[in-house]
């Protein structure tokens, strides 16, 4: 503390110090938030088309297409805001599980959404069409009886662990089969 | 480093490092605090980092710098003792021409 440095030293030694222990303390604060929200989905239109993906090889796939509508935050009709202030954006996208003889779990991401910070959480949309092709490895979705739509979230914090959550809820529908050409 | 310039003091006294040691440390822990609870409230992080950083630039014009007020109390030091004086001791040099001069003077 004698010299003009180790003033400097000290001054800003003990600022980093205090930011450390508020980073923490904002982590501590919000450790026991429960981000689980409700979801409500449905599917409108369900085809299923047989065509080869030239990328991978000249093989017939099947190949989904579903339009959906999806609302969020539906759980007692109160609207959850997932933001606090230990969350900068989510990533939110929604998966389909199906079962095929060759394949016991099948998970494909349809689409997904980033959120930022003070925009709003609550998602409603209608009719959507999926951002990314559904494609089974081969013919397993023409008939297929149980396919489950489900939505997660990762979620972006500032300090602290960045956890992925399922939303409350899931879809199922089936696909006919019958190919649409 | 700056310690050879002796056209500024840079240091503080013993009492003014105290002082602003003190300072610097209540400044920021201060707006930590009142910036981590206003965060919470309003739901928004850089509120508290922005805070605590403005406390860190307040802290440091008002702790840095030498100010007049942190030499206010100088170190009083104990007056000039009157020494005895020491008899002049000889030098090698002087030794031996002493020694020649006795030479000189024995022929």
């Amino acid at each position: 503390m004698h010299s003009l440095l180790a003033r400097g030293n000290a001054v800003l030694a003990y600022t980093l110090s205090v930011l450390v222990t508020l980073t923490f303390a904002c982590f501590l604060s919000t450790i026991m938030v429960d981000y689980r929200t409700a979801t409500e989905m449905k599917t409108l239109k369900i085809e299923v088309k047989n065509l080869p993906e030239y990328g991978v090889s000249k093989k017939l796939n099947d190949l989904g297409h579903i339009t959906f509508n999806l609302d969020t935050d539906i759980l007692f009709f109160i609207t959850i805001n997932l933001f606090n202030w230990n969350v900068k954006q989510l990533f939110v996208y929604m998966t389909a599980e199906y079962e095929t003889p060759t394949n016991e779990l099948n998970q494909i991401i349809l689409w997904d959404k980033i959120i930022l910070r003070g925009e709003n959480s609550n998602l409603h949309l209608k009719n959507m069409r999926t951002k990314y092709y559904f494609w089974d490895d081969g013919n397993g979705l023409r008939g297929n009886k149980n396919v489950t739509l489900t939505l997660s979230y990762n979620i972006i914090p500032n300090v602290g662990r960045l956890p992925i959550i399922g939303a409350i809820g899931s879809h199922t529908f089936s696909f006919p089969s019958q190919y649409t050409r | 480093m700056f310690d050879n310039l002796s056209i500024w003091k840079w240091h503080m006294d013993f009492v003014g490092q105290k002082h602003a040691e003190y300072l610097f440390r209540t400044i920021i822990s201060l707006c930590g605090f009142v910036g981590f609870i206003l965060g919470y409230v309003k739901e928004q992080f850089s509120i508290t980092i922005g805070l605590t950083l403005i406390g860190f630039f307040v802290s440091a014009i008002l702790t840095i710098p030498p100010w007049p007020f942190y030499s206010r109390n100088p170190l009083k030091w104990q007056k000039v003792k009157k020494a005895k004086k020491i008899e002049h001791s000889l030098t090698y040099d002087e030794y031996k021409e002493d020694k020649k001069k006795e030479k000189k003077k024995l022929k």
